[in-house]
């Protein structure tokens, strides 16, 4: 009976809650999908900038999650074009997935716009490409690095392998760093995004390298890992650390002298961004199929109030709807 | 006449009823022919994966690496398509590698030193390995023309990835009620030792079993490289739980002896459908999880009280 009772409950709440925050759109309001990789706070933060910048614009705006799913990427633009939605922006899960994407919302007419894994074969089929160059992303901290560390060891913390960007990365940093030749990488660990995993790898790499100079951790989530582990060792001012993000945690890092210099790539203003070219494409007021620069920004202590932040305000946000959009530019060969 | 025990034997049913009936009030498109069309291609490949793995559970068996396995034959496949320009020589070494690691698992599987969950633990995180070390971690865009085939082609109206999950789905409903292979997965499912007793050769039957559902994975990965048109290392990630799911949804116990597959069927509708519902409904991101994760756990708890 109780069983029964529960089952019962368990539905309707299902149903009562899922109704509760069902949104459609109104009869001549534009709407725009937002369909994310992962839940993770990059895209979060992103999507979240992007709700508010399309709330001031009087945009509705759905947001999906595609899990780094591939399958369910299509599955959600499927979805959002069967839902009626005026544009889609996306991230797309992986550097090429995206292919489909396209092509499924190119023949429905809807207008995609995809921030990342740029392609060039489908630029001309998309609203837009709004990238960075990983490898080009990272060398900056390897020439930061060989430029402030004398000489010594130096180590990788890597993302995941398999998608290619973790190993975009390694390569730009390694070359960044040959400037300094005193300078040598003697390892590279994978902890695939993950801070427990990034912990356990500056714990490893300290065990096996106790003179290790400089780091270079991937992202900043995994940093967070690595300096509580080199805390716990007593080696957090011997070891110089770069890092990627600019995310929030990542800037009490640099702050609290953990981490010394980040490249950011903040996800709130480049999806602001992506979403008004976006809303100009659908609109008709610019032409489809170009490729923009996404925004990035390095960090030190010295620039760390002149941030784009990642969790802007949105009196923040209603200002980047007043700066200049960014200029199309030709796009890379390969990225 | 009608009672709680009726619900409880059609609750699959009666779920998916509602989903559709609420969501088509809400929203009037989620029953247009398109997107009756998009829910039969989502659901394609969990449910080509879902037969095979619906087969193994009857057997008492289980496959963690599926989603592994697809990630690797589908790149084996796709690098070879690249390399040697050659459709049909891709297809063959994906299938190649696909049932050479189902036969793998098999092998390992039938020696019974371990537990398959163990045994398959393992050969999920070896072949995802291999996969990041043949690719170095760059997809392969572009299938050589799969695309065309199977990817974007539809066959009497449907797409062509739902004809052949359709397809497979009879084949193995009658693979299991009528050929000897499929029978004797239920009885060793069932009472593996009485099976034993009763003369079935049961290592074989199990390398045979698991080698059919490399197969099942080696459709699995030509289908979604082909609607996706490139091969990625990780495509194949989170198949092996949600393959589980959608069996387990559809009546085919974890400790084997009986099931079917057109249960599956409706676990494979049920998870495809309360994700597109639930973004024709436009429900936040953040509560998707929340309203996908409970309802799947309604469904197998109406299922157990059955």
């Amino acid at each position: 009976m109780f069983r029964r009772l529960f089952l019962t409950l368990l539905i309707l709440v299902i149903i009562i809650a899922g109704s509760g925050s069902v949104v459609l759109a109104e009869e001549n309001e534009i709407e725009i999908a937002f369909i994310r990789a992962t839940g993770e706070p990059y895209y979060q933060f992103g999507s979240q900038a992007a709700e508010a910048a399309a709330k001031k614009l009087g945009v509705k705006m759905v947001v999906y999650t595609s899990n780094f799913d591939s399958a369910q990427e299509l599955a959600n633009v499927q979805d959002a074009i069967a839902r009626g939605c005026d544009g889609i922006l996306i991230y797309a899960v992986s550097l090429s997935s995206e292919r489909a994407a396209v092509d499924t919302a190119s023949k429905a007419k809807v207008p995609i716009f995809i921030q990342g894994g740029y392609h060039s074969d489908i630029l001309p089929l998309s609203a837009g490409f709004m990238d960075n160059s990983l490898k080009e992303f990272s060398k900056p901290l390897g020439i930061w690095m060989a430029e402030n560390l004398e000489k010594g060891k130096v180590a990788v913390i890597e993302g995941a392998l398999g998608r290619g960007d973790a190993e975009a990365y390694t390569e730009g940093f390694k070359e960044g760093l040959s400037q300094n030749p005193n300078l040598e990488i003697v390892t590279t660990i994978t902890a695939e995004w993950n801070r427990q995993k990034a912990y356990e790898a500056a714990t490893n790499i300290i065990t096996a390298h106790p003179d290790i100079v400089g780091l270079f951790v991937q992202n900043e989530d995994m940093t967070v890992g690595v300096a509580s582990a080199l805390e716990r060792l007593g080696k957090l001012e011997q070891v110089t650390i770069v890092s990627q993000n600019g995310a929030p945690y990542g800037l009490d890092l640099i702050r609290e002298g953990k981490l010394q210099y980040t490249n950011a790539n903040p996800p709130s203003i480049a999806s602001v961004m992506a979403l008004r070219i976006l809303l100009g494409v659908v609109k008709g007021e610019i032409e489809p199929g170009h490729f923009y620069w996404a925004p990035t920004q390095l960090i030190s202590k010295e620039n760390l109030d002149v941030t784009y932040r990642w969790d802007a305000s949105e009196e923040e946000i209603e200002q980047w709807l007043d700066l200049p959009l960014p200029e199309p530019v030709i796009p890379p060969p390969i990225l | 006449m009608f009672s709680f025990a009726t619900i409880g034997r059609n609750i699959l049913v009666l779920v998916l009823l509602v989903i559709i009936i609420f969501t088509g009030i809400i929203n009037p498109r989620f029953l247009s022919l398109q997107n009756i069309l998009n829910i039969l291609q989502q659901i394609s490949v969990l449910g080509i994966v879902s037969i095979g793995v619906t087969i193994l559970l009857i057997s008492g068996g289980l496959d963690l690496s599926v989603g592994s396995l697809i990630s690797l034959s589908a790149y084996v496949g796709g690098l070879t398509i690249v390399r040697t320009q050659s459709l049909s020589l891709g297809i063959l070494a994906l299938f190649a590698c696909a049932v050479f690691f189902g036969f793998l698992n098999g092998v390992l599987a039938a020696t019974e030193r371990a537990h398959p969950f163990i045994i398959t633990l393992g050969t999920m995180t070896f072949l995802q390995g291999i996969a990041v070390v043949i690719s170095r971690g760059s997809p392969i865009n572009g299938m050589g023309g799969l695309y065309e085939l199977i990817g974007i082609r539809d066959i009497f109206g449907l797409p062509a990835p739902a004809i052949i999950f359709i397809g497979l789905l009879i084949l193995s409903h009658f693979f299991l009620r009528n050929i000897p292979l499929g029978r004797y997965a239920f009885a060793i499912g069932g009472n593996q030792e009485a099976s034993r007793l009763s003369g079935i050769r049961i290592s074989r039957m199990k390398i045979a079993l698991y080698a059919l559902n490399g197969l099942f994975v080696g459709v699995a990965a030509l289908v979604l490289s082909s609607i996706l048109d490139s091969a990625l290392p990780t495509m194949g990630t989170g198949y092996e739980l949600r393959s589980v799911a959608a069996a387990v949804i559809g009546g085919t116990p974890l400790f084997g002896g009986r099931g079917n597959v057109f249960g599956t069927l409706g676990g494979v509708f049920l998870l495809g459908l309360v994700s597109n519902s639930i973004n024709l409904l436009g429900i936040s991101a953040n509560f998707q999880g929340v309203v996908l994760g409970a309802i799947m756990v309604a469904a197998v708890m109406f299922q157990k009280s059955q």
